[in-house]
């Protein structure tokens, strides 16, 4: 039979999970395999993490329970993969705050596939866009004022330069 | 302009406040950077955020855009530089670090040398103009360098005060040429820890003589100081044979040599021959062109006599053309070995050991006339025992490993067998992935 593995959240809220799919947190096999944990030991807590975000990390962790990702020292292959397409459709579907607390809890759990798609994500966001359409898609105030972005606009034309 | 904010402060009141829904600005930096640094963010993405607020034109700058500078066009050089100046007119009223600071925020700069129109005089000129201009350089590159191009000879060194060394000058010149390297490419740089060198031809030419060690200790020296040179990387370079007596005299402290994309083996005979006193690092790329090239009579001879040594079975098995043409070089090891004493650690790059096989059979017995008798079986072993004798061997291999084939640890013992010292204590072994991950490493007694 399966092992489970209790955790709860920051608002308190219990989960009972899978061993192999909690274990695609580093944080929690690691933890799991120095402390040798059993079904007497207490829950173990994620105070980081909010159940809402817990139950989208745990999504994630089921449907790859059986995926090989790039080693997580191969920096160069988890760079130029590209995102899976479920998890392109999982993150899709998020909203901001939500896609910012799940690269949070990826990256408190250290699960790199799920912070790397997460991150990728977030890029995919960015790219292509001016200035102002990044301010608007990211909620970000713009403190210049219009002298101080001539100038920098000026200070960075080498950059602009191929 | 008025003051970005400052990054510690920043991120140090958001992380606190567990209230404030997240947003892009309020991630750990470590996140933001991640984000920033995925391969789908460009240079144009990073010149609109750094537009988007000063928070993010703070962490653009200071991690992204100005750590590591690449200027590919007399354009882009003309313009850094006008960016250099009129930050220098703010420097003394304004301390903060986008002005004065900024300059000092750039560690590495790549210039590309142009093929417009611009004359090469003009382009070295601008280049050292900025060189000089960025106090805390550490690695400065200067590509696709052609016969032309010479620096003019001011010193960089000078210029940033007695003492400081540029930790790493790369020097290529363009694909597909070959140019003589000559002093007036190294003139403008004072002293420099690590030489990476591509493409080039080294003669006698090449490098000034220091004069004596005196004036190599005194922080005011008037060209490059070859003498605080303390790591020489060549790549696909060649030595005429007039210089060996110079390059001993001008890299008397290079500890470590580095050699990869050696296009003939006889270049390795010939590194070998120059005297390099603190040497005691020695980097050899086994899948230079010179290891893996072959010609129509080595594969009649490769067929004669043994069906397992015909070169078509080799060729299927993918083993490393290393092994299959190792009696060709076999004597470059040799000589290799005749350094044992003075080199301490023996690193091999880009090695590969796809489909090669330990030998079981005693050496004595393993001759052609054996059955089991393999070429490339027999040379990988032959090729081992010639460097048994070095106290530290590291193996770095071509390609990542762990995702084609599995050796177990044993497996790689048997297959390492022959380069285990026999006599005079264990030798050190190692096998690293091309990631450096570790793969084996022999235990020592």
């Amino acid at each position: 039979m399966t092992e489970k593995i209790r955790l709860t959240t920051s608002d308190d809220q219990e989960f009972i999970v899978e061993r192999n799919i909690i274990e695609r947190s580093v944080l929690i096999k690691n933890l799991l395999n120095d402390t040798g944990y059993d079904e007497d030991s207490e829950a173990i807590p994620l105070p980081n993490v909010r159940s809402s975000v817990f139950k989208k990390v745990i999504e994630w962790a089921e449907h790859h329970k059986d995926t090989t990702f790039p080693d997580d020292d191969d920096e160069d292959a988890r760079k130029s993969a590209p995102i899976d397409d479920w998890d392109k459709d999982f993150l899709k579907v998020v909203d901001q705050e939500m896609l910012y607390e799940i690269i949070l809890a990826a990256n408190f759990l250290n699960i790199r596939p799920l912070l790397d798609a997460g991150c990728k994500t977030v890029a995919e966001m960015i790219r292509g866009k001016s200035a102002d359409e990044i301010r608007r898609t990211f909620n970000i105030v713009n403190d210049f004022s219009p002298d101080e972005e001539e100038a920098i606009k000026r200070e960075n034309e080498w950059a602009e330069d191929r | 302009m008025s003051d970005p904010p400052v990054l510690t402060e920043t991120l140090h009141g958001q992380s606190n406040d567990h209230n404030r829904p997240v947003t892009l600005i309020n991630l750990p930096l470590e996140i933001i950077l991640k984000i920033f640094q995925t391969i789908d963010i460009t240079r144009t993405d990073l010149l609109q955020l750094s537009l988007s607020c000063k928070y993010l034109r703070l962490i653009t700058y200071k991690f992204l855009l100005y750590r590591s500078v690449k200027l590919t066009s007399s354009s882009s050089l003309l313009l850094f530089l006008r960016t250099i100046n009129e930050m220098r007119l703010l420097l003394p009223s304004s301390p903060s670090l986008f002005h004065g600071g900024l300059l000092s925020l750039v560690k590495e700069i790549e210039f590309h040398c142009p093929t417009d129109q611009e004359s090469d005089e003009y382009i070295s000129n601008l280049m050292c103009d900025i060189i000089y201009s960025l106090p805390n350089l550490q690695h400065v590159s200067l590509c696709d360098i052609t016969g032309s191009v010479k620096l003019p000879s001011k010193r960089y060194g000078y210029s940033q005060g007695g003492g400081f060394k540029l930790r790493k000058l790369t020097i290529s010149a363009r694909q597909f040429s070959v140019i003589l390297l000559r002093p007036d490419l190294l003139l403008p740089f004072g002293k420099v820890e690590e030489l990476e060198i591509e493409r080039m031809v080294i003669d006698s030419k090449s490098f000034f003589i220091p004069e004596n060690k005196a004036i190599s200790e005194a922080d005011d020296h008037d060209h490059f100081d070859s003498l605080s040179t303390t790591c020489v990387s060549l790549s696909n370079c060649s030595l005429a044979r007039n210089c060996c007596e110079q390059m001993s005299l001008c890299f008397q402290n290079v500890s470590v040599l580095k050699l990869s994309n050696l296009t003939t083996y006889l270049d390795i005979e010939m590194f070998l021959t120059v005297e390099l006193p603190k040497l005691s690092e020695f980097y050899l790329d086994l899948n230079s062109k010179c290891f893996s090239g072959y010609d129509s009579l080595e594969v009649q001879n490769i067929n004669v006599g043994n069906i397992n040594s015909n070169y078509g079975y080799y060729k299927s098995r993918f083993v490393p053309n290393f092994y299959l043409n190792y009696t060709k070089f076999s004597f470059i090891f040799d000589q290799l070995s005749e350094h044992q004493d003075k080199i301490k650690k023996l690193v091999f790059t880009n090695t590969s050991f796809t489909n090669v096989k330990p030998i079981t059979t005693q050496e004595k017995d393993y001759t052609t006339a054996n059955p089991d008798y393999d070429l490339v079986n027999d040379n990988c072993a032959k090729f081992l025992r010639s460097i048994s004798n070095f106290d530290h061997l590291e193996f770095v291999m071509l390609k990542n490993y762990k995702l084609h084939q599995a050796r177990s640890r044993d497996d790689w013992e048997k297959l390492l067998t022959p380069c285990f010292r026999a006599q005079g204590g264990d030798n050190s072994v190692v096998v690293k992935d091309k990631d450096s991950s570790l793969l084996y490493q022999r235990s020592t007694v």
